[in-house]
């Protein structure tokens, strides 16, 4: 291998440069790299992606905005853990959506043992919404998903998945299908999760251990 | 000895390889998004998902592959072509099997900054740079196999930046090591043919250091960019 990186030197295979005059040929190829690469992150890698603009150029190019734009998945990437879907989420200013079935309200109260989960999911046609709010009296783990219908059983599209004591928000269903929590008891006590809602679903169902229950819900 | 037609060739691949690399800088850490919301939908062992991730990870992942055409360029033998791949995944596959199972989760920018330096080494090494300055080489072959283990860090912290859920968690990555290698397998293909007949044409070895020049340059981004997104992630 080495004789042809010999060659490599000259671009010749008949002739070979001094030792001298290779070296200043690699050192030169290596301060090149580094000067090119320092140049290329000064001016542009760095605004783009970070939004630090030493020199000037990336606010000149509009670089800036790029790396303003990616910021909040960023910052939570740099923090190690997945960015939360809210804030990937477009924001529609002044967006109306007419809903069709009568709104609804729901407050349910859900004892789980240690480790134990449980699933509660609205039915919902496509851009349904509604608020909510729960709370759980020690540590449990959520996933917020869907599952769209007519998609294969186990299928489900994730919107917050985390761990925490407590969550609220609006949702607006991006399929037809059944939409909720799954929570999961995080510590070694009996822990008790409280979820009030207010929106245009039809239904709701819990998953259990012991199966599925349909849950009456009052018309407002 | 560049006819004009040839250099026109030249310059569109060069051209195309620039996209392909802002493209894959444009995705940023591999897996986008979309993939890794699915994954984290995903409960119990995924066998095809996860094997098509792995493969998407190292086609699109150009860290790797610029370190992979550094170690190739002048493997002129098919047996060292496998020898040194094989130390490659061998390297990378301890270190991502045991990143992810033994929960060990190291800094994805350092490891990425080092990723990067593993190109420049590869390039530097390709002109001769060690011998003519030191008078003395690393043992190519430690040096991958070295390399391989902090590839396969890069390829765990990947994996861990999703919330892997444990059932089904050991299926889940092997699935995505062994659909890295399908992804390595598939890349390293294209590269051979690429490089088995540029090696035919008159300008190669003149090309070769610029070549391997670019390849440092592409691997001191890298390192650039890990290093200042690390100091940044440490205000």
């Amino acid at each position: 291998m080495s004789d042809v990186v010999i060659d490599v030197m000259t671009g010749d295979p008949t002739a070979r440069l001094a030792l001298a005059e290779q070296r200043a040929r690699i050192a030169l190829a290596a301060a090149g790299a580094m000067l090119v690469a320092g140049v290329l992150l000064m001016t542009t890698i760095l605004p783009a992606e970070y939004g630090v603009d030493p020199l000037g150029t990336g606010r000149a190019l509009g670089l800036t905005s790029l790396a303003q734009a990616n910021a909040p998945a960023a910052a939570a990437g740099a923090a190690g853990e997945a960015a939360s879907p809210e804030s990937l989420e477009p924001v529609r200013p002044g967006a109306n959506t007419p809903q069709t079935v009568p709104l609804k309200q729901d407050t349910v109260t859900f004892t789980l043992g240690p480790g134990e989960g449980l699933e509660y999911k609205y039915r919902m046609e496509k851009g349904a919404g509604f608020v909510y709010k729960w709370t759980a009296t020690g540590l449990v783990g959520f996933d917020f998903h869907g599952e769209p219908q007519g998609a294969p059983k186990g299928y489900a599209e994730s919107y917050q998945m985390a761990e925490g004591q407590s969550a609220s928000g609006t949702f607006f269903a991006p399929t037809p299908g059944i939409h909720g929590w799954f929570w999961e008891n995080k510590t070694n006590d009996l822990v008790t999760v409280t979820l009030t809602s207010s929106g245009f679903y039809a239904s709701a169902t819990e998953f259990s251990a012991d199966g599925e229950k349909p849950h009456e819900l009052p018309s407002r | 000895m560049l006819t004009p037609r040839r250099r026109q060739l030249l310059i569109g691949g060069l051209a195309l390889v620039a996209l392909a690399l802002l493209d894959g800088v444009a995705e940023a850490h591999g897996v986008s998004r979309r993939d890794a919301s699915f994954v984290e939908s995903i409960r119990g062992a995924a066998i095809g998902p996860f094997l098509y991730l792995g493969a998407k990870h190292m086609v699109t992942g150009y860290d790797h592959l610029l370190f992979l055409v550094g170690v190739i360029f002048f493997l002129y033998r098919l047996k060292d072509v496998l020898l040194y791949v094989s130390l490659f995944t061998v390297g990378h596959s301890l270190t991502l099997l045991g990143g992810v199972l033994g929960g060990i989760h190291a800094n994805a920018y350092i490891i990425d900054a080092i990723i990067g330096l593993s190109v420049v080494y590869k390039g530097f090494e390709n002109i001769n740079g060690f011998q003519s300055f030191f008078g003395w080489a690393p043992n190519t072959r430690v040096a991958v196999l070295i390399f391989g283990l902090f590839h396969g860090f890069g390829l765990a912290t990947k994996l861990q930046e999703l919330a892997l859920t444990k059932e089904g968690l050991v299926t889940n990555i092997v699935s995505f090591n062994v659909g890295v290698e399908m992804g390595q397998m598939l890349a390293l293909t294209f590269v051979l043919i690429g490089l088995t007949w540029w090696r035919t044409r008159p300008g190669f070895l003149r090309h070769a250091f610029m070549t391997n020049t670019l390849l440092m340059t592409g691997g001191f981004l890298l390192v650039g960019y890990q290093l200042s997104g690390y100091m940044l992630s440490q205000q």
